[in-house]
C-alpha cells in the first residue's frame, strides 16, 4: 500500500509539473469557449439576418390546400392560394413566391404539411406564419382563441411537431446544448486521463526504467498507483472544467436550453465518470503494457476509445429523444454509459432503475476489465521489447 | 553440475538449485545451480543469451521459475526483501524528464528510504561521483557515463545487503571504471554481497572471489576464481630472468616476450624440479610462477568447447 501511494504521488507530481499538461488543461476550455462563442455569435447573427431577410422580403409564400381547412387568412398573413402543386411550382420557378406549403388531404389525421422552397436554409424558419394560418382556421377563424393557444408553452410544442415534413431547425423547442457539452467534456477528460496513464507506462518501458521498478515493487502496486494518481488528476481536471463551464454558461444568451443540471445529477455524473475512468484507464494501461512504446500503442488507442465517441456521434438523437431506445441502450452499455447516461440526465429525468442498472453493469465491467488489465500488466509483457503477436496477447490474457 | 541444497549454510545469501525457465519453445534457463556467500563478489558469467539475465530476474522474483528452488537472504523471496536488494539491470534506464535528484529520490523511496535520509545519502554520493553541480539537471542532459553513475547511486542508496549488478562498467571511461571498481570493493569491505555479471574477464580475475559460468542455460563452471584457474592450468611455468636459460630435458619454451618465457613441462615433471634446475644453473631469476590461464582463456575454452 505504501509503495502504491509513492507511485501515486510520483505520477501526480510528475504530470502536474509538466508545462504541456497545463497548456492542455487551460488551452482546451479556452479553445472550446472560443469555438462556442463563435458558434453562438454567428448563429445569433444568422438568425437575426434570416429574420430580417424574411421581414424585408416582399414576395409571398404560397399554399396548396388539399384538406380544405384554410377558408380565411388571419390578419397580416402574406399567403397566396394555388389550386394545385403544378401552378404553385410554376409560380415558385417564376420567382413570384419564395416557397409553398402543401397541406395533405388527410391533414386532420396525419398533420402532414410539406414546404417546398428554392433553397434550404437551416437558419430560416418559414413555417411559423403558416402554422398560425392553419391554427387560425382550425379554431374557426377566432383570433382571440389563436392568441390564447399561442400562450401556453406545452401546447405550442404539440403543434410544433405537426408539420412532419417541414424543414428548418428552429420550429420546435430550442436545441439542448448541455448533452453535447457534457459528452465532449467527459470524453476529453476520460481520454486524456487514460492517455496519460498509457503514456506513463510506455515511457517507463522506453526509458527502460521498468526493470529497476520491478525489483522494487509488484506490477499490481505499480498499476494501482498509476491509476489512482492519474485518476486524481482527471478528477481535478473535470472539476476545473466543470466550474469554468458553469461560469461560462452565464454568458450564453437566454433562449439556449441548458437542460437539467442539479446537484444530484453532478454527483451521479461523477460516479459514472470515476467508473468510466477505471474502465478506460485499465484498457489503456493494458495496451501500454503490451506494446513496446508510445508510438506502437498510439496506433491502437483509437480502437479503445471508439465506444466513447458513439454517444457523441448520436448526440442529436440522444438530445432530442433522451428516452428513446437508442439513448437508453447506449446509456446501459458499460463502455458508452459514462457519457450517454450523463448526456440523458441533463435533458430528462432518467428512471432510477435505469441509472441503477447502468451502474451495476458498469461496476461489473470495471471488475472484468481491471482483472484482464492486471493479467496483461505483468513482468513478461512489461519487459518485452517487441510488438506482441496475437498469440502472445492471448497468452498474456490467460 | 547440480548441487545439494543441504550444502547451504547461514553464510549463503543466494542459493539456486536446478533452476529452469522457458518462454514458449525457447528454453532460457535449463539447469542452473550455484550459491553466493555473504560478503563476496560473485561473478555471474556467460556468453550473450546464456540465460544470465533470466536467472537474475528469477532470483529477484520478477519471473517465476518453471522448476528449481531459489533462496534469497535466508529463504524464499518476499516483498520486504526487495528493500534489501540493489539491482542494476543490463538495460539501463532512468526517467529522462526528471532531474537527477528527483529520479534518485523516487527510486530510493520505493526501496523504503525516508526522505530525510535520501537527501543526506544522495548528497554524499553526488559529491563522491562529481555530480553535485549536475543534481538539478534533467537526466537526458547528462552524458552516458554520468547517467551510469546516477544509476549506480540508485542501486546503492538504500544500503542493500545484496547488490546484483549487470555489466557495471559498460559506458564508463577508465577513471570512472576505477571509481566504480573501488566503490564495489568498498561495499564488499562493508559486508555487502555483490553478484556481478560482466564480460570483462580481467575484472573478474581482479575483483571476484567466486564465479559461475552459464552456457546454453546450464551451469558449466562453478567455484573460486583461483581454484578454477589452477584447475585449468596447462602444465607450464612462467619465468622472468635475464640471459639465456639452460636446457632442461623434456621442457619446451613455448613463448618468449623479452625476458619473460613460458615453459611447458612434460607429464610427470613438477614445477619445483624446473626451479631447482634453474637455481642450480645460476640463472638470475626475477619471477617464477605457475603459468595460470587467464579467465579470458578459460571462458573461451569452456564456451567454445561446449559448442
Amino acid at each position: 500500500m505504501r509503495k502504491t501511494l509513492i507511485v501515486m504521488r510520483h505520477e501526480f507530481v510528475t504530470l502536474i509539473t509538466k508545462p504541456s499538461f497545463w497548456i492542455a488543461l487551460i488551452g482546451l476550455p479556452v479553445f472550446m469557449a472560443v469555438i462556442m462563442g463563435i458558434t453562438i455569435v454567428s448563429s445569433t447573427a444568422a438568425t437575426a439576418s434570416a429574420i430580417a431577410a424574411r421581414q424585408n422580403r416582399s414576395d409571398q409564400q404560397g399554399y396548396v390546400d388539399h384538406s380544405g381547412i384554410i377558408r380565411a387568412l388571419p390578419e397580416g398573413a402574406n399567403l397566396r392560394a394555388f389550386p394545385d402543386e403544378a401552378t404553385a411550382r410554376a409560380a415558385l420557378e417564376a420567382g413570384e413566391i419564395s416557397g409553398y406549403f402543401v397541406v395533405a388531404s388527410n391533414y386532420i389525421e396525419s398533420g402532414a404539411v410539406q414546404y417546398v422552397s428554392r433553397e434550404f436554409n437551416p437558419m430560416d424558419s418559414p413555417t411559423d406564419g403558416f402554422e398560425q394560418t392553419l391554427n387560425y382556421n382550425l379554431l374557426g377563424g377566432d383570433a382571440a382563441l389563436l392568441s390564447a393557444l399561442n400562450t401556453p408553452v406545452a401546447v405550442r410544442r404539440a403543434v410544433a411537431t405537426a408539420p412532419a415534413d417541414a424543414k428548418g431547425g428552429a420550429n420546435g423547442a430550442p436545441f439542448p446544448i448541455m448533452p453535447m457539452v457534457v459528452s465532449v467534456m467527459f470524453s476529453v477528460v476520460l481520454i486524456t486521463a487514460a492517455g496519460y496513464l498509457m503514456q506513463s507506462v510506455t515511457t517507463e518501458k522506453e526509458n527502460r526504467v521498468i526493470e529497476v521498478l520491478m525489483s522494487s515493487l509488484t506490477p499490481t502496486q505499480m498499476l494501482a498507483g498509476k491509476v489512482l494518481g492519474l485518476g486524481l488528476i482527471g478528477l481535478a481536471q473535470m472539476a476545473l472544467w466543470l466550474l469554468s463551464g458553469l461560469a461560462a454558461l452565464r454568458f450564453i444568451p437566454a433562449g439556449a436550453s441548458l437542460g437539467v443540471v442539479d446537484g444530484g445529477t453532478i454527483v451521479v455524473a461523477l460516479v459514472f465518470f470515476v467508473l468510466g475512468y477505471f474502465i478506460y484507464a485499465s484498457l489503456m494501461a493494458g495496451l501500454g503494457a503490451l506494446m513496446p512504446g508510445t508510438r506502437e500503442a498510439g496506433q491502437y488507442t483509437f480502437f479503445i476509445i471508439l465506444p466513447l465517441f458513439i454517444p457523441l456521434y448520436f448526440n442529436t438523437a440522444i438530445s432530442l429523444e433522451p428516452d428513446g431506445p437508442l439513448a437508453v441502450v447506449l446509456s446501459l452499455i458499460p463502455f458508452s454509459a459514462p457519457v450517454a447516461m450523463v448526456m440523458r440526465m441533463t435533458v430528462t429525468d432518467v428512471p432510477a432503475w435505469q441509472i441503477i442498472l447502468a451502474l451495476v453493469l458498469l461496476a461489473v465491467a470495471v471488475v472484468v476489465v481491471i482483472t484482464l488489465a492486471a493479467r496483461v500488466f505483468r513482468a513478461q509483457s512489461l519487459l518485452r521489447g517487441t510488438k506482441p503477436s496475437l498469440r502472445e496477447v492471448a497468452l498474456a490474457l490467460k | 553440475m547440480s548441487m545439494n541444497a543441504a550444502s547451504s549454510s547461514n553464510n549463503t545469501v543466494i542459493s539456486v538449485t536446478n533452476l529452469a525457465k522457458s518462454f514458449g519453445a525457447a528454453k532460457a534457463v535449463q539447469d542452473v545451480s550455484f550459491e553466493v556467500h555473504a560478503g563476496e563478489i560473485f561473478g555471474l558469467l556467460g556468453p550473450n543469451g546464456a540465460g544470465k539475465t533470466t536467472t537474475i530476474r528469477m532470483i529477484l522474483d520478477i519471473f517465476k521459475p518453471d522448476r528449481g528452488t531459489i533462496s534469497v537472504l535466508g529463504g524464499p523471496m518476499r516483498e520486504d526483501k526487495k528493500a534489501r536488494i540493489g539491482y542494476l539491470p543490463e538495460e539501463r534506464g532512468l526517467y529522462k524528464d526528471l532531474t537527477v535528484e528527483q529520479c534518485v529520490t523516487y527510486l530510493a523511496e520505493l526501496k523504503g528510504v525516508a526522505r530525510a535520509d535520501i537527501k543526506t545519502r544522495a548528497a554524499r554520493f553526488f559529491e563522491q561521483f562529481d555530480l553535485t553541480e549536475h543534481r538539478r539537471k534533467k537526466v537526458n542532459e547528462l552524458s552516458k557515463g554520468m547517467q551510469q553513475k546516477v544509476q549506480i547511486i540508485s542501486t546503492l542508496i538504500h544500503k542493500p545487503a545484496l547488490v546484483i549488478i549487470d555489466e557495471p562498467f559498460s559506458g564508463l571511461d577508465p577513471v570512472n571504471t576505477r571509481l566504480v571498481q573501488d566503490l564495489l570493493l568498498e561495499q564488499r569491505a562493508q559486508g555487502t554481497t555483490i553478484v556481478m555479471s560482466t564480460h570483462l574477464m580481467y575484472q573478474v580475475e581482479e575483483m571476484c572471489d567466486r564465479l559461475v559460468l552459464i552456457d546454453h542455460g546450464k551451469t558449466v563452471l562453478y567455484g573460486g576464481v583461483d581454484e578454477i584457474r589452477r584447475s585449468h592450468a596447462d602444465r607450464a611455468v612462467r619465468v622472468v630472468a635475464k640471459g639465456e636459460l639452460p636446457a632442461i630435458p623434456g621442457v619446451i619454451e613455448t613463448s618468449r616476450k623479452g625476458n619473460e618465457r613460458t615453459l611447458a613441462l612434460p607429464h610427470g615433471m613438477e614445477s619445483q624440479h624446473v626451479l631447482e634446475q634453474l637455481v642450480a644453473a645460476g640463472v638470475p631469476i626475477e619471477q617464477f610462477e605457475l603459468a595460470l590461464p587467464t579467465m579470458d582463456d578459460i571462458f573461451v575454452k569452456v564456451v567454445a568447447g561446449g559448442k
